[in-house]
């Protein structure tokens, strides 16, 4: 028991306080609770109708949803079931200025319940090594190569070990000055590609001219150039034998997106590129596990949309073209793309917020959006659910942390969203939280850093140059 | 999950308690001054304290199943009230900046109404859970074993909330008490 010596004055005072203010007192009949237990126990003597009614009204809510105020726990242990398929996740930490003292970036994993560990680099080697991507079977990791004094770049791929143990297997050198090969993995691992987007110096009117996709054959290191594609984002189809780019051809909108934007589909076994047409102002999409779909977010091409920075998020089934809408128009400021869940039932994005009733959100502040990615396309409104984090400071306040980006867990059960924020207290950080679908289940804090230190986690994990979505920066447990 | 109060140890109360709920009504008009008065310690502002203590006893009501009997039914109220208060503030928080010192009028000179709001002034300068531990310890009395129940935490953590909370009310009131010229005596 405490016996601070203020304990006595503190009691007085704060009862003096307290017993001065009676308050309101509304009588129990007259009291806005009484109104609702009589309401509660009018719907209860109906009580069948009105639990489906209740259920359906979470599921149709498209702008209000469901919420999910997840707050970063103090580290509960770790469910057994939430390590079995999940394995290592792998991040970039340093500074991406090459004239920061801090000095470069180097690759780190962390686990559920291991503590974070440089893998590749060191302090001090110059060389910046960053945008890690695990194969699908999670016993390789590709990832971006820079030598800070000559430029020189390369895509690099290294062995993972079990037990995390990373061993160089070969690099294949770029151009100097090249842009950093960010890198995905086609589904058998046979195939990664990356875009090689060329819009400053080479390129200075800003058009896809110039700007190429390498798709590079691991084993024999065979590359095939694909010319004139500005991509936005990469991904390979569930069956490996498309690779769907978001790119157009001319008109910069804003950054690195071009007006046209729109999704292509290039054929692995042809070298066929298909456009569609109706899908203008792509910027990022994912394909649906089936493969049978793409969900896509575009720039708001409506007459009544006039803002640049106005997004939709569409799904179109790439056999009929038939398209629906899942959200939108909304402002997004940074990096969480549409990204499809493993088992095909939920699609994550992120956009400004909305639910400032909620959430602290303003500024760069943004909120992660769930919504059922399994509704077909009669439907009037889409289910939605907001997952938020909070941290709780040692001074017990709790703080919005805001989401940079997020990655499904290989199974599909957890979403790590990579998030940064002011705490107040100690400056800014940046933290990774594992958020269990299953709501009964605790988040897991899997790394929390101060966003100076040089060996913190960068919320762009080496994006920067790079735009599209990093997917696979969480392995499958490999055998 | 909200589970009953497990306060081994202590006396049982659950005959008051089924009295209680048998009338609802009447287990409101017992409690409501004290459930309030705990509100407005944490949220500090009438207003919104009049509507989390509504809030509380209708989540009372949902839930009063789930009370087990073994607990002063006062303590388990109590345990929604602080949820519904904290769950009010971060709500709060981000729509707009909370009045400080509401409790009171400038325009109540007397050196108890000085004091009063010195000691408001003072805990809107501690988070909403230290204040909750605050009222609930030295307004209300419980025992850490019981704070702790109601908060969520250990009794450990309970004694260094409130050491670290008084620390902090004794130098703002101090400072605040001098800022107005010595209205908040010492003992």
């Amino acid at each position: 028991m405490s016996d601070h010596v203020f304990e006595p004055r503190i009691r007085r005072l704060l009862r003096e306080t307290l017993d001065s203010e009676m308050g309101p007192h509304p009588r129990w009949a007259e009291s806005p609770a009484s109104l609702q237990v009589a309401d509660l126990e009018r719907r209860r003597s109906r009580r069948w109708p009105l639990r489906v009614l209740a259920v359906a009204a979470v599921l149709g809510t498209a702008a209000g949803g469901a919420a999910l105020l997840g707050r970063a726990p103090e580290q509960p242990p770790v469910p057994e079931v939430a390590k079995a398929d999940n394995g290592w996740i792998a991040y970039a930490a340093g500074s991406e200025d090459p004239r920061d003292p801090n000095g470069d970036r180097d690759i780190w994993f962390v686990g559920l319940d291991q503590e974070p560990r440089r893998v590749l680099g060191t302090d001090g080697d110059t060389v910046d090594q960053f945008c890690p991507a695990f194969s699908p079977d999670g016993r390789r990791l590709a990832y971006a190569r820079e030598v800070r004094r000559s430029g020189a770049s390369a895509l690099a791929i290294a062995d993972v070990s079990r037990d995390g143990q990373v061993n160089d297997r070969l690099a294949i050198p770029l151009a100097d000055g090249s842009p950093p090969a960010c890198a995905i993995w086609s589904p058998d691992g046979a195939y990664v590609a990356f875009g090689v987007p060329r819009t400053s110096p080479f390129n200075p009117t800003a058009t896809a001219e110039g700007s190429e996709v390498w798709i590079v054959r691991v084993d024999d290191q065979d590359v095939t150039v694909l010319p004139n594609l500005l991509a936005t984002d990469l991904e390979w189809s569930p069956d490996g034998q498309v690779l769907a780019i978001a790119s157009g051809e001319d008109e910069r909108r804003s950054g690195d997106a071009l007006q046209d934007g729109r999704i292509n589909l290039y054929q692995l076994a042809t070298g066929e590129i298909q456009s569609f047409d109706e899908t203008l102002g792509t910027y990022w999409l994912t394909w649906s596990p089936d493969a049978h779909s793409i969900a896509y977010a575009a720039f708001d091409t409506a007459p009544a949309s006039a803002r640049e920075d106005l997004l939709v998020l569409r799904v179109i089934d790439v056999y009929t073209r038939e398209q629906r809408q899942l959200a939108g128009p909304y402002q997004a400021m940074h990096g969480i793309g549409p990204v499809w869940s493993p088992s095909g039932e939920t699609i994550v994005y992120q956009r400004g917020c909305t639910t400032r009733v909620l959430l602290p959100c303003g500024g760069e502040g943004q909120e992660t959006v769930l919504v059922d990615g399994r509704g077909d396309s009669g439907a009037a409104e889409v289910s939605e659910r907001i997952v938020a984090t909070f941290r709780t400071q040692a001074d017990d306040t709790d703080r919005y942390m805001s989401p940079y980006r997020v990655v499904w867990s290989p199974d599909g059960k957890y979403l790590l969203v990579v998030a940064w924020g002011d705490p107040g207290v100690t400056g800014f950080k940046t933290l990774m939280v594992a958020t269990p679908m299953n709501r009964a289940l605790p988040s897991i804090l899997v790394y929390e850093g101060h966003y100076d230190d040089p060996d913190a986690l960068s919320v762009y994990d080496g994006y920067d140059r790079a735009v599209w979505v990093p997917t696979q920066t969480w392995a499958r447990a490999s055998e | 999950m909200t589970r009953g109060l497990d306060l081994g140890g202590q006396r049982s109360d659950a005959a008051a308690y089924r009295l209680a709920v048998a009338d609802f009504g009447a287990f409101y008009e017992q409690t409501y001054q004290a459930a309030y008065r705990t509100a407005l310690g944490i949220v500090r502002d009438s207003a919104l304290a009049a509507d989390v203590t509504q809030d509380a006893y209708v989540s009372a009501y949902r839930h009063r199943s789930r009370f087990r009997g073994d607990a002063p039914a006062q303590a388990w109220l109590h345990r929604i009230v602080v949820n519904t208060a904290l769950a009010a503030m971060r709500r709060r928080r981000h729509v707009e900046q909370i009045p400080a010192a509401s409790l009171s009028t400038a325009a109540d000179a007397s050196s108890g109404a000085i004091a009063r709001l010195v000691v408001t002034d003072a805990l809107d300068r501690i988070p909403p859970r230290q204040r909750a531990a605050v009222v609930l310890r030295y307004y209300h009395d419980y025992d850490y074993a019981t704070i702790a129940q109601i908060l969520g935490t250990t009794s450990s953590n309970v004694g260094a909330i409130l050491t670290r909370s008084l620390d902090r009310l004794q130098a703002a009131i101090e400072r605040g008490g001098a800022a107005r010229g010595g209205a908040v005596s010492h003992e």
